[in-house]
């Protein structure tokens, strides 16, 4: 690196340019909104203890509207997300890459929305088929 | 001749008790004359001379070994004393104090905290055998361990950068870690339960989220967050495996 | 630093390593749930559907491993969120216990919600 470079490597740049406090942040807020779901999740599960086959069966109608498959989208997204950063953050921890860390999070992201996209189509698709 | 324009912010604490009670916090704006080249330092030099002597920063040996010359300048980590005006973005250069300190006056932070926790991690070499007859001998393999950390001025940049830090009052911060880790790395020293615990625990290396902040701040280029994740492992080795190191 | 501080915050490991290693069983357990029941049963959810797939050891497996895991990395990760914001002595304490408490409470209600298809 010469000396130019050295001294106007950050010229301008602040934190947020270094992708690593967007990936913290991304995982936090992911992170707190998948302990929610979880107990939400839980919750909904005992429906089948609480009220029989009968009730359960009719709130799965409900869960599958249209809102509510829009918003598993969104769940998605935080899962595979939080997932796909877990996996960059368990590679710090074995010491790896950690040079890597704006490349790695470029490649979470790339790969999120490869995924998102995957499952956008079946979930619209899904919607188009039994909204007709 | 060309000229700068220094932007810097100000804060003057014996204007705490005055009726707004701010510390009279605002941006005076200097225009600095220079001929060939300029450090930001050199500037802060010709204001307090000749344009503002109520200017108060801290400085010393104007390159870039004592760290006490870290600034936020244009929106970033650096020291005056090696950022030359001329490799800036035209327009006013920004001149603040290091962000999430508390300011002693002007550019200057209070850095109490900053060394209380540098003191916490035992910054010096531990022996528990007798001392040799002469020098205590260390390979170039090992030698080479510590170019990274050696290298940390404490200018406290990446302390000011850490989300943890700020959250977070007693976690160490990324700059002990590090020190904690070039003792720990070093052949010479025989720690085994004296460093260890100090950070070891719930405020030093586990607070570290790896967000990499510090290694965006630091004006050394250094990598602070590589050294706490090798702390991590080390007290996995040390505790679970039973390491000596 | 004060020594109360060291000591008030020791350990820290078996959280962290225990994070680490829920992370890995939610990784794969997750996989496998979200492709079980939302790809290859997409549309079919019902307490008949859940009771087919419980009825294989391999999904009781999974499912009690989320359960645990998930709550552990859940609770824990917010501990470390909060730990973040300035908890120390006695509110550190009741958090720790607080979560503790809650977590076990939660995977014993987890646990009946799936007994009604575990017996059936």
């Amino acid at each position: 690196m010469s000396q130019k470079d050295r001294e106007t490597a950050n010229v301008g740049a602040g934190l947020w340019k270094g992708a690593g406090m967007w990936a913290w942040l991304f995982h936090r807020v992911s992170g707190v909104a998948l302990a929610l779901y979880l107990f939400a999740h839980i919750w909904v599960i005992s429906r089948g203890a609480a009220t029989g086959a009968e009730g359960f069966n009719t709130m799965f109608e409900t869960l599958e509207s249209p809102l509510f498959i829009v918003l598993d989208l969104f769940l998605l997204a935080a899962v595979v997300y939080h997932a796909l950063n877990g996996i960059r953050v368990l590679l710090f921890d074995l010491g790896v890459a950690i040079r890597q860390q704006k490349t790695l999070f470029w490649a979470v992201i790339a790969i999120s929305v490869v995924v998102m996209a995957v499952f956008a189509y079946i979930s619209l698709s899904f919607i188009a088929s039994h909204g007709a | 001749m060309p000229e700068a324009t220094f932007r810097i912010k100000r804060h003057n604490p014996e204007k705490l008790d005055d009726q707004n009670g701010t510390g009279d916090d605002r941006y005076d704006d200097f225009t600095v004359p220079y001929e060939s080249s300029l450090t930001v330092l050199e500037g802060l030099f010709y204001i307090q001379e000749n344009l503002d002597g109520s200017l108060s920063f801290r400085y010393c040996c104007r390159a870039a070994v004592c760290g006490s010359c870290a600034m936020y300048i244009n929106g970033t980590y650096r020291l005056a004393c090696q950022t030359n005006v001329r490799h800036l973005d035209d327009g006013p250069i920004t001149v603040e104090p290091m962000p999430h300190m508390p300011v002693v006056k002007d550019l200057v932070c209070d850095m109490t905290d900053f060394f209380a926790k540098y003191e916490t991690v035992m910054p010096h070499i531990i022996r528990n055998s007798a001392p040799p007859e002469k020098e205590i001998i260390q390979s170039p393999e090992d030698r080479k361990k510590l170019d990274m950390p050696v290298d940390c001025i404490l200018c406290g940049s990446c302390y000011s950068s850490c989300p943890s830090v700020w959250g977070e009052g007693n976690y160490l911060g990324p700059a002990a870690l590090l020190k904690a880790y070039r003792f720990e790395v070093d052949s010479r020293d025989e720690a085994r339960k004296e460093r260890l615990p100090r950070f070891d625990n719930e405020r030093g290396s586990y607070r570290c989220h790896t967000i990499t902040n510090c290694v965006e701040a630091c004006p050394k280029e250094l990598n602070p967050t590589e050294a706490i994740q090798w702390l991590k492992g080390a007290a996995v080795r040390r505790r679970l495996l039973g390491r000596a190191k | 630093m004060r020594q109360g501080v060291i000591e008030e915050n020791a350990g820290g490991m078996w959280l962290w390593l225990l994070q680490r290693l829920t992370a890995v069983v939610l990784i794969v357990g997750l996989a496998v749930h979200i492709v079980a029941t939302h790809v290859l049963n997409l549309g079919e959810l019902s307490y008949d559907n859940v009771a087919g797939r419980l009825a294989m050891p391999l999904f009781v497996v999974v499912d009690f491993a989320l359960l645990g895991a998930g709550i552990f990395h859940a609770l824990n990760g917010l501990r470390m969120v909060l730990l973040d914001y300035g908890f120390s002595g006695r509110s550190k304490t009741m958090l720790s216990w607080g979560l503790f408490v809650f977590g076990v409470a939660a995977f014993g209600y987890g646990a009946w919600a799936l007994w009604p298809w575990l017996t059936a």
